[in-house]
């Protein structure tokens, strides 16, 4: 009852930039989407290190040196 | 007539015709539900004056379609920005690369005091890269981007913002019923109107609708859709915009 009158004596836009920040704050961390990025960030830093390996290879026999 | 926000209130008591209504377009109505916009004090201000006054608030059918679309190309980049903000720790290679230069221009848009949209280009851009990586349930990361991101927000977001601001349609029933038009609206000056302003056609559709009908107010916060009104519209009608500086 309080909040009907409360949102009575509010405008339209305050009404509205009400739902959209309280649904900002509410958002919450999926398990799936940390579980993709979570594989995807390894295979990232494993293809880098592999990148790596191979330019730290300069006397490597197959370059002739 | 131009007229600004300050002088609405003042007008509607000189000019008892203005109570039979007004006309808003697409701009108006996202401005006023989307808090991040440019014009959503302005558009707060024209509505809670216009409901303070009692004065009807009219638009057409097309609105509904644009106001979902718009608020797509505002709430993705919106919710990719959330994104960034959230999962930062995990990200890497070509998301975080994007997301961060995202983030970039859209901090450079709002210190220019515009609202940040994406094309559809951009929005193709990042489907394409999230639909690169699954989850083992089959679901890829776009999928679940937009369930979490961008659904919550959209959800509901018209029938909110029509309750909320009070919105009347002007469907075939009314046209038809002669209270708020001597003429019906067609597609030659539709078309007409596009091809002598250059403007898109749902925004020559509701232009149209206003000249054909006896509502002598429009509202908009398209600077096109105002032009378009000051270069066609009768002597005895009004349009209401934002001021440049608003």
């Amino acid at each position: 009852m309080n909040d009907n009158n409360e949102n009575k004596s509010k405008t339209a836009g305050q009404l509205l930039r009400e739902d959209f920040w309280e649904k900002k704050k509410n958002r919450k961390i999926s398990p799936e989407i940390k579980e993709i990025l979570e594989k995807n960030k390894e295979v990232t830093l494993k293809k880098k290190d592999d990148s790596n390996k191979k330019v730290a290879r300069p006397h490597s026999p197959e370059a002739g040196v | 007539m131009l007229l600004k926000i300050e002088e609405l209130e003042q007008k509607i008591a000189q000019n008892p015709a203005l109570k039979i209504g007004c006309i808003v377009d697409t701009n108006v109505v996202f401005a006023t539900s989307f808090p991040l916009d440019t014009y959503n004090d302005w558009g707060e201000e024209v509505f809670d004056t216009l409901h303070k006054l009692n004065i009807p608030i009219f638009t057409n059918l097309n609105v509904r379609s644009e106001f979902i679309d718009l608020n797509r190309r505002v709430l993705i980049p919106e919710g990719l920005i959330d994104f960034y903000d959230d999962y930062s720790e995990l990200l890497s290679g070509e998301i975080e690369s994007s997301l961060k230069s995202l983030k970039t221009r859209k901090n450079k848009a709002n210190n220019e005091n515009r609202t940040f949209k994406f094309n559809d280009s951009d929005i193709k851009q990042f489907m394409q890269m999230f639909k690169k990586l699954e989850h083992s349930s089959g679901k890829d990361l776009w999928q679940l981007f937009c369930q979490y991101y961008l659904l919550p927000y959209i959800e509901n977001a018209w029938e909110k913002a029509v309750q909320r601001m009070k919105i009347n349609f002007l469907g075939t029933r009314e046209i038809e019923s002669k209270e708020f038009f001597d003429k019906h609206p067609s597609w030659e000056n539709m078309v007409k109107i596009v091809g002598l302003s250059g403007i898109g056609s749902s925004d020559a559709m509701i232009i149209n609708l206003f000249q054909e009908s006896k509502i002598p107010l429009m509202i908009t916060a398209d600077v096109g859709v105002k032009n378009t009104l000051l270069g066609f519209m009768a002597a005895e009608k009004f349009v209401l915009a934002p001021n440049p500086t608003n």
